[in-house]
């Protein structure tokens, strides 16, 4: 990229509420049931933000929590968003799409959903509560036949890797994706990191599976490693936070992305400052999340005392 | 029969302090979407184009070559 920062983020992810049904183990934002935070953005100061991220001509947002559709306005933000050609993914937890819902996320262009599952029956309902599983292969069919571009989310664990391939093979029976993300130390993720975390055997089995699945999706600066623990492409330095994304949280907090919500690293509010003035600061926290090897949310998150992103220190090094 | 040419719905940019960004959404999602660092001639084109334009006229403006180039790589396409 240019050495000059960007007017604007590329994307952005906006969790915009820590409230859910749910109440899942691993939640990187510590969401759950009645986990609202007291200022989270109002309905005007929410579409007031769209309007200033479009100015900003900001490409695409992806919408987190929390459940977004928890928030009772969450369908009218999504027809602001789409109706300014801002490109939309929602992450949802999938228990929340009834039909007059996917009605009106249908009649949305563009628009994506993506919806959690993390594992098969027994280890998803174990990490996101009994019965939820049901919930979200109902939900998957029922979008079958919908022209909704959807995807199968899954943050890969200790419990759920070997399973990968019946998971894909779900997803795709369903016509959706599967996209998978990388379990990180943030929110409940602190509390869990020891027991879901991917041993380094099963870290070098994932990076195998990924290069057998190429249409697989990903993310996250892990997977720039092959299966031989060499670099791919020598982009594992290029983090986006703060550069080309960020985060933020659902009262307007910016931050450099979803799992580095640190106070020292909050760069203003999107009401209090505007979007604007909090992105041109962020530039100035680059340097505290350079200086962390791999991912800096793992790095730092860890407390490794090398400031690096231990799997990753892991299968280069083999100690 | 004059040809006219736009940018695709799936096709974003914007200009930035050196050139600019294209963002192409056709595929689903941040991964899998490309962006591209262009010149600032990329995004005269495409702030040109404002819509549709005749093939013609946007040779005129910039260059044949410009034009075939960036039909090409699918920031800009023929008009049914």
């Amino acid at each position: 990229m240019s050495s000059e920062p960007l007017s604007a983020p590329v994307t952005i992810t906006w969790e915009v509420t820590l409230g859910c049904n749910l109440h899942c183990d691993h939640c990187l934002s510590g969401s759950g049931p009645g986990h609202q935070m007291p200022n989270e953005l109002t309905t005007d100061e929410a579409r007031e933000f769209i309007a200033e991220l479009d100015r900003m001509d900001v490409f695409q947002v992806n919408i987190g929590g929390g459940e977004p559709f928890i928030r009772p306005d969450m369908l009218e933000l999504l027809e602001e968003l789409t109706s300014r050609d801002i490109s939309t993914c929602v992450s949802t937890n999938g228990t929340q799409l009834d039909e007059a819902t996917l009605d009106r996320i249908e009649a949305m262009d563009p628009l994506f959903l993506q919806v959690s599952m993390d594992g098969l029956q027994a280890e998803n309902d174990a990490i996101r509560g009994d019965g939820v599983y049901d919930q979200v292969v109902d939900a998957l069919k029922r979008l079958e036949d919908r022209d909704i571009g959807t995807t199968v989310n899954t943050v890969v664990t200790q419990q759920n890797v070997e399973d990968l391939s019946k998971i894909y093979d779900l997803a795709e029976s369903h016509g959706a994706g599967l996209r998978l993300n990388r379990f990180r130390p943030s929110g409940r993720g602190e509390d869990t990191w020891d027991k879901f975390r991917l041993t380094e055997d099963q870290i070098r089995f994932l990076h195998d599976w990924i290069d057998d699945h190429p249409d697989v999706r990903t993310g996250d600066s892990f997977f720039y490693l092959n299966a031989l623990g060499e670099v791919r492409n020598n982009t594992l330095k290029q983090c986006g936070a703060g550069s080309m994304t960020c985060l933020v949280d659902p009262a307007g907090d910016v931050f450099p992305c979803a799992f580095t919500q640190w106070d020292h690293l909050a760069s203003g509010n999107v009401t209090d400052d505007g979007f604007q003035t909090a992105w041109d600061e962020i530039a100035n926290l680059r340097s505290r999340i350079d200086d962390h090897e791999g991912c800096p949310a793992v790095a730092m998150g860890s407390s490794d005392p090398d400031g690096e992103d231990p799997q990753l220190r892991a299968i280069l090094s083999g100690d | 029969m004059t040809t006219k040419l736009a940018r695709p719905d799936h096709i974003k940019f914007r200009r930035e302090a050196e050139g600019g960004l294209v963002y192409d959404h056709e595929n689903y999602g941040y991964e899998d979407a490309s962006m591209y660092e262009v010149s600032d001639t990329v995004i005269d084109v495409l702030e040109y184009i404002d819509g549709e334009r005749p093939r013609e006229a946007l040779e005129k403006q910039f260059s044949p070559a410009v034009v075939e180039t960036l039909l090409q790589r699918g920031v800009i396409t023929n008009v049914e």
